[in-house]
């Protein structure tokens, strides 16, 4: 039997999370030690995922299967482009969020917990995006949300974390119970939990609407997780008092999975067709706008940051949702999910170095900080430029990836209203570098200076990787080219899997 | 797909980025002296703090154009977690109805 290299990321994954609570103890007085080891532990996945490149470049589907038990009756986990690449957005970003919290976290106690519940999430995305199984993932997905919810909350001194972290628990929690059902009304229908084989299965069965409530309660309840408008509700406040490592985790890893799962069930065991891609399209746009306006009247930083998040899950939900009719849909959507990834945990690791040094993340309460922090300005100038879709960052390629889809699928009516809202993007943007970073600096950033080099390295990694990825996209378009054919190609899934 | 020559787009943004520098770095030779930095109105020196634009109301023109927007939609953010779990309930209906091709 073949074991491929993810399965053993997910392995020290969890080795880790169980080892890091005894060995924490052992090292109480050295606060460092437990932030340093859930950083390498997370790159060390990172660098074992690589591994698998010339196999997933090569156009290889891998399988394992857990116990040697064949599908559909073992667990799989199937590794194709599409979710490969997602494997390694997680892990590459978690691991400069946790080289970042190194330094930033503020709490000196309990800190064996929060690095424990950093590398359960991580565990969690990771085991949701390379499972072939589908109560598996929701199995992984509740292992990843009740360490966000619990993340979110952690030893803030605000009361407004707890109150987020609350909300971010209830309403998750009724997407997670959408899922659980609408996983219960498959299983009845087709006997089997095995995501190819269901496939099969719910192929033969035409005419029922039962397939089509499990795909309308599922859509709902990953639209929660990936906060798509209406049910983004909990992102803003969740993300607004949290620590902002977990709130860039969050903002830029876990909302793009959430759309991962969405297509990834969509296109591989539904076959989905004209009423699914509409229902997306309407999605996407509301989350585009109001996403995009309620982030223009923002005067909290982080909370402008979710709201932008929010916007931006709306274009790529966007691209992808016309994946079927227009290849630049899928290529753009995916460049998105990576470039989005990128930037928005930058934008909340920078929004972290501003509170580290000022206390405060009210922007009328800020000005002229550049002068005093200015490799925290440039990363977070270059952050929104990518967001906001400027060249020469990998922002302006997806999204203009992403404009063609929609004139590709024929609908110039959406290229604009997404151009509008890259307009409006770039409103809250300049308006957040302008009251932040210039102008005649306050009396409250005088005497401030650049942030530790742990803390920088990260920020300085990611503006790197955004302006690398923007004047060089061929580097990344050889993962993603290969993702988005995987993306729509239900019938090689199920070959590999069901050979 | 459509084809993209991203690698002249970026030639082009690169030369407009060195124009862009060699005009700031030509402006840097005018240097105002630290008086002229200093603020004051109607003869009183002021805090910087209070000569900043608040954040609410920069680009007022487009909340101004997208009033009916903030005056119904962004209203509806209560921040009352009822509210929110309605909104996820009613969009699930709703979701259901358009998957069948029932369109309100």
């Amino acid at each position: 039997m073949e074991i491929i290299a993810v399965y053993w990321s997910l392995v020290l994954l969890f080795l880790a999370a169980f080892i890091l609570p005894p060995l924490g103890h052992f090292f109480k007085a050295k606060f460092e030690f437990r932030g340093a080891l859930a950083f390498l532990v997370i790159l060390a996945s990172f660098l074992i995922l690589l591994l698998d490149l010339p196999a997933i470049l090569a156009g290889k589907i891998l399988i394992y299967k857990m116990g040697a038990w064949t599908p559909p009756i073992g667990i799989v986990l199937t590794v194709d482009a599409f979710n490969y690449l997602i494997a390694l957005i997680i892990t590459g970003i978690a691991s400069l969020v946790a080289m970042y919290s190194i330094k930033h976290v503020e709490i000196k106690t309990g800190l064996t917990k929060f690095y424990t519940l950093l590398i359960l999430l991580v565990l969690g995305m990771l085991g949701v995006s390379l499972t072939g199984d589908i109560f598996n993932m929701y199995v992984f997905f509740e292992i990843m949300s009740v360490s966000a919810y619990a993340l979110v909350a952690f030893r803030s001194k605000a009361k407004h974390a707890l109150e987020g972290g609350f909300k971010f628990l209830i309403i998750g929690s009724v997407g997670s119970s959408f899922m659980l059902l609408a996983i219960a009304f498959l299983y009845g229908l087709t006997g089997t939990l095995n995501m190819a084989d269901m496939a099969v299965k719910l192929q033969t069965l035409q005419g029922s609407i039962v397939p089509t409530l499990a795909l309308a309660l599922l859509l709902t309840g990953l639209a929660v997780k990936a906060a798509i408008v209406p049910m983004h509700a909990w992102k803003p406040d969740a993300l607004t008092w949290t620590s902002s490592e977990v709130a860039g985790l969050i903002a830029g890893v876990v909302s793009g999975l959430g759309i991962y799962c969405i297509f990834r069930i969509a296109y591989t065991i539904f076959s989905t067709g004209f009423n699914f891609m509409v229902v997306l399209v309407v999605l996407s746009l509301l989350t585009m706008i109001v996403g995009g306006l309620m982030a223009l009247v923002q005067t909290d930083l982080k909370r402008l940051l979710a709201y932008s998040g929010i916007s931006q899950s709306g274009y790529i939900v966007l691209a992808l949702a016309l994946a079927t009719i227009s290849v630049s849909g899928a290529t753009g959507g995916l460049f998105h999910i990576l470039n989005h990834a990128i930037a928005a945990s930058l934008l909340f690791l920078c929004a972290g170095a501003i509170i580290y040094r000022t206390g405060t993340q009210d922007m009328n309460k800020l000005g002229g900080l550049a002068s005093k922090m200015p490799l925290t300005a440039f990363a977070f100038v270059i952050g929104a430029l990518a967001i906001i879709g400027v060249p020469p960052t990998n922002g302006f390629v997806s999204k203009l990836l992403i404009y063609f889809s929609t004139l590709e699928a024929g609908h110039a009516e959406l290229t604009i209203i997404a151009l509008i809202m890259s307009l409006i993007t770039f409103a809250y943007y300049s308006k957040a570098i302008y009251k932040i970073f210039f102008g005649v600096p306050v009396q409250l950033v005088k005497h401030k200076r650049e942030l530790p080099i742990s803390m920088l390295i990260p920020m300085l990694v990611l503006t790197a990787f955004i302006i690398i990825l923007g004047v060089y996209p061929q580097l990344a378009f050889k993962l993603i080219e290969p993702a988005a054919e995987a993306l729509t190609a239900q019938s090689a899934y199920i070959g590999v899997v069901l050979p | 797909m459509i084809s993209l020559d991203f690698t002249t787009i970026n030639i082009i943004f690169a030369i407009a980025i060195v124009f862009v520098f060699l005009i700031l770095l030509a402006s840097k030779k005018q240097k105002p002296g630290k008086t002229k930095e200093e603020l004051y109105a109607c003869g009183e020196k002021i805090n910087a703090e209070e000569m900043q634009p608040q954040a609410e109301t920069l680009f007022w023109p487009i909340l101004k154009a997208f009033k009916p927007f903030y005056k119904y939609i962004a209203k509806k953010h209560t921040g009352d977690l009822s509210d929110y779990l309605s909104w996820i309930l009613i969009a699930l209906v709703l979701i259901f109805l358009a998957l069948i091709g029932v369109y309100l």
